[in-house]
């Protein structure tokens, strides 16, 4: 369940082991501008990877791909998405809604616009665990709250009964988290998604993904503009600018020795604008 | 051509929806609280519009030279007749005092009576309510029928061939008033394909087919306006909330399309649309009288036009009255719907 | 404004159509073929011949001539409910985007009131109880619609309240009225313009549904509605007989709710506040019936 040596290296890894294989994705805007050009990747079971790049880079689409749902008009015009051994690309409707959830879970960024402002967040819960998991109506109330308590949230059968705007962005994470992985999902995409909250909250959303990963053996894909929180989270790393990798590999590795102009770019930006990189120069002015 | 048609009704603003924002800062914890709420707030405002045009009704007829002894007793009335008759109807109290035994007696179900055939007014009513109640509902369940699976068809195929043509359909119709609409069916479908009667009406007790055959016409007559304003108004809200992330959210934990859609969705995407229903009600109710003259129906609508002929004033205080109660009913309804649906109706406009 | 509105070939057939309509409200029966009136039993309900175009009526009567002589009726009644709902109805939707939360409050709960009344129902009654006039029901019909005006043209002065001209106005000591007149008045005026054409268009179906319903007219007097109704009883013997005054009806509504489309959209912002509120009157008789 670590780091799988397959993955990373700017040539990306084909092993059929690997729970997701993205091949030379190509993602095109109507008008025909590419938005993604030749992404590739490889992630094991249980293994985790991390996205960064400037805002516009494709990090977004590119997760989308996974989950079949590109904005209207935008569509993957060539490559491969693999998802243990499933072609996502020929998937009709009926065939997604199978993916979807129950082995794909996704997290973003905003949560309470994912969900429904005018039903109670338990319903939303116990809805999935109903449809999607076949529970009974009693059954799927006692699986959610038992969820959202073993995601840390406190007074759990008085936060089913609210509404996306009684909760704050903290909760909410738990409550679309709990949503994500209620179905026991083998790949989990977080897009942003400790972003908007403030930093201890972060942090505990942070460990929550470990501690999930862990329970589960689940797959992440984390995006993020924060190279830290990357750093804190991922094995692996891709960095992407206008729709291109440019640079892959072990997160640690990629970090520490920047290889491609771009990724040093960042790294130092990182640097000079954290905390640490502030302090520094603080002092060094002195 | 959009002629005679709500416009889409855009995003917020009290002034565009009046009885939204009545329901809008809840934020209820429990939808039944909101319910309440939406229900108090409601009869709050409908309570005094009641009184208030019940005052002008009940003026109006008060100042108005009509005299009911001299509409029945005609030009060879002597004074002394004329004062007595004036006096059986209660004419010579003053209007405080007469328009205060008229509510009171309205209360009590007593409307007064006919000048002119001495039927007691909410005996009249009672018999031609069921008329116009089955020619307005029926319209309003095309109207619902139509509307909305006109809309959810159009916004699900946003963009594509069957989108713009239910959008172009449903502008047409709007501009089509329902007695030309009602004189239109009856030529094709009574005259030329002579389906369905010209008009008329038998009770229900007669049987259910025929009692449908004789309202089938005129309530697509009086429901097509409201149908095509219904399904443009939920296309719109539906293709909005389409674009929402929740939906996004609702898809990515692989719940079945149409459960997204019609749970999901159109939850939110609806409450222009209900806000929408709740303004055609005085519409169908005001546009009952004409539909029925047009076929030739019993209804309140005609009770009222022959009494407004002869100045059978009580007859008009009264239907006038019905009228407005069965439009302040229905809006409450409307606004506790939407309450309901929308228990965090902040984000509703 | 109304020049560029006037680019569009949709308005400029609109304004041609008026403009006919508007010319037969002047001149009346002058261009008339025939006197409207006169009766020929030995042509009853014939269809369009060289004499008679657009045939002719239960009694004998020429059509066209019927249509022409019944246009002045209409649309001068539909003129009076627009008239008096203007007036009432303007110049305090102007005064309450600047009144206080109670006056604001009650003003809106009572423009309700009055837009929850269904329209007809209380024209025909104040028809029949003020000796069956279509004038007196007009009137009525204006008070009614005057809350339309009242809530477009607040919402489209609400939209300018704030703009720091009328502040800055506001603050170098202007009185109120000038503030009105002078900043306040350009800005709606659009959106009176576009509620005007909106609202005779909705005036002109009130009248011709109580003309349909013989409200307010004295039988040989013509009228579209009244003719659209004597045509109704004879549908088997002149299947298309109402379509002649359905078709002036729907028309000259079409016309003006383009010329308002046309206007609106060249208006741009001021414009729209009118769209979005249209238009209770217009819709209610629209289905109207
Ligand atoms: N709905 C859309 N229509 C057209 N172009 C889009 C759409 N969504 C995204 N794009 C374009 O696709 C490109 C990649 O967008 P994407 O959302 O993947 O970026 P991102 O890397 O996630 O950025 P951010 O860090 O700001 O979230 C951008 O240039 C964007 O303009
Ligand atoms: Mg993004």
């Amino acid at each position: 369940m670590s780091a799988d040596a397959s993955i990373g290296a700017t040539v990306p890894a084909t092993a059929n082991t690997d729970l997701v294989q993205v091949e030379d994705l190509w993602i095109a805007a109507p008008d025909g501008r590419d938005l993604v050009a030749g992404v590739s990747f490889g992630l094991a079971r249980g293994g985790s990877l991390g996205i960064v790049g400037e805002s516009g880079s494709g990090k977004t689409l590119t997760t989308r791909a996974l989950l079949g749902l590109l904005p209207h008009g935008i569509s993957v015009t060539s490559g491969s998405v693999g998802f243990d051994g499933l072609d996502l690309r020929t998937l009709r409707r009926k065939e997604w809604e199978q993916v979807r959830g129950s082995r794909i879970g996704a997290v973003f960024q905003d949560p309470a616009s994912y969900l429904n402002p005018s039903i109670a967040v338990g319903k939303q819960l116990t809805e999935v665990l109903r449809v999607r998991g076949g529970l009974t109506r009693s059954a799927a109330r006692e699986r959610a709250a038992e969820l959202l308590e073993s995601l840390g949230l406190h007074r759990v059968d008085l936060v089913l009964t609210q509404y996306p705007h009684e909760l704050s962005g903290g909760m909410l994470q738990r409550v679309l988290l709990a949503i994500a992985i209620c179905l026991g999902p083998e790949l989990l995409i977080a897009d942003e998604a400790t972003t908007a909250l403030d930093v201890t909250v972060q942090a505990d959303v942070l460990d929550l993904f470990d501690t999930v990963r862990a329970r589960a053996g689940l797959a992440l894909v984390l995006v993020s503009h924060d190279l830290a929180v990357v750093a804190r989270s991922t094995e692996n790393l891709l960095v992407m600018r206008n729709g291109e990798v440019v640079e892959s590999g072990p997160t640690t590795q990629v970090l520490a020795n920047p290889q491609h102009p771009y990724t040093q770019l960042l790294v130092e930006h990182h640097d000079a604008y954290s905390l640490a990189g502030y302090l520094e120069k603080e002092t060094a002015d002195v | 051509m959009t002629a005679v048609a709500t416009p889409e009704v855009q995003a917020p603003a009290e002034e565009v929806l009046a009885p939204l924002d009545e329901v809008a800062d809840l934020a209820p914890h429990s939808p039944a609280r909101g319910v309440l709420i939406a229900l108090g707030k409601g009869l709050a405002i409908a309570v005094p519009v009641l009184f208030l045009t019940t005052l002008i009704t009940f003026a109006l007829g008060a100042f108005s030279d009509q005299d009911p002894a001299a509409a029945v007793l005609g030009e060879v009335a002597t004074p002394a007749d004329v004062e007595r008759m004036r006096h059986e109807f209660g004419l010579d109290r003053p209007f405080y005092s007469q328009y205060g035994s008229w509510v009171w007696n309205a209360l009590h179900g007593d409307l007064g009576s006919s000048w002119f055939t001495n039927i007691p007014v909410a005996d009249s009513i009672v018999e031609r309510l069921p008329v116009s109640l089955s020619v307005a509902g029926l319209a309003l369940a095309i109207a619902l029928v139509l509307g909305a699976g006109g809309g959810i068809v159009a916004a699900l195929n946003r963009g594509r061939f069957v989108d713009r043509a239910i959008t172009a359909v449903s502008a047409a119709i709007t501009t089509v008033p329902a007695f030309v609409a009602g004189i239109g069916l009856i030529i094709v479908f009574a005259v030329l394909i002579p389906v369905f009667p010209t008009g008329g009406y038998v009770p229900i007790s007669a049987g259910i087919g025929l009692w449908a055959s004789f309202l089938v016409l005129p309530a697509f007559a009086l429901g097509l306006d409201a149908s095509a304003d219904l399904a443009r108004q939920l296309r719109t809200g539906l293709v909005g909330s389409l674009d929402e992330n929740y939906v996004l959210g609702a898809q990515v934990r692989g719940l079945p399309w149409r459960r997204v859609v019609l749970v999901h969705a159109l939850r939110n995407g609806a409450a222009p649309a209900i806000a929408v229903v709740g303004l055609h009600i005085p519409r169908l109710v005001g546009g009952a009288v004409i539909t029925e003259a047009v076929f030739q129906m019993p209804g309140i609508g005609q009770l009222t036009r022959d009494a407004a002929l002869r100045g059978d004033v009580p007859v008009i205080q009264g239907a006038l009255l019905v009228a407005v109660l069965l439009v302040l009913v229905s809006s409450l309804v409307v606004n506790v719907v939407l309450a309901r649906l929308l228990p965090a109706s902040g984000r509703a406009a | 404004m109304i020049r560029r509105a006037l680019r569009a070939r949709t308005a400029q057939v609109a304004v041609a159509f008026l403009g006919l309509v508007l010319l037969l409200v002047i001149t009346g029966d002058l261009f008339a073929p025939q006197d409207p009136l006169a009766q020929d039993t030995g042509a009853v309900l014939q269809g369009s011949s060289a004499a008679h175009w657009l045939g002719t009526d239960y009694l004998g009567r020429d059509v066209l001539s019927r249509l022409i002589a019944g246009t002045r009726v209409s649309v001068f009644a539909a003129l009076t409910a627009v008239v008096i709902g203007a007036v009432l109805g303007i110049v305090p939707g102007m005064l309450s985007a600047f009144s206080g939360k109670v006056a604001t409050w009650t003003s809106l709960r009572v423009a309700d009131a009055f837009l929850a009344l269904p329209f007809i129902i209380f024209a025909i009654a104040v028809a029949g109880l003020f000796g069956n006039g279509l004038f007196q029901a007009m009137v009525a019909v204006g008070i009614l619609i005057a809350p339309v005006y009242f809530r477009i043209i607040r919402a489209a002065a609400l939209s300018h309240a704030g703009a720091q001209y009328v502040e800055a106005a506001t603050l170098l000591g202007a009185p109120w009225w000038h503030v009105l007149a002078v900043h306040i008045w350009p800005k709606v005026l659009p959106a009176v313009v576009v509620t005007t054409a909106n609202l005779a268009a909705g005036g002109l179906l009130v009248v011709s549904s109580l003309t349909f319903l013989g409200i307010g007219i004295q039988p040989p007097e013509p009228t579209w509605g009244g003719m659209l109704a004597s045509d109704l009883g004879y549908l088997t013997q002149r299947p298309f007989g109402p379509v002649a005054p359905a078709l002036a009806i729907m028309g000259t509504v079409a016309a003006l709710n383009l010329l308002a489309d046309a206007i609106r959209d060249a208006s741009g912002d001021a414009g729209r506040a009118a769209e979005a509120l249209r238009n209770p009157l217009k819709r209610e008789v629209a289905d109207v019936r």
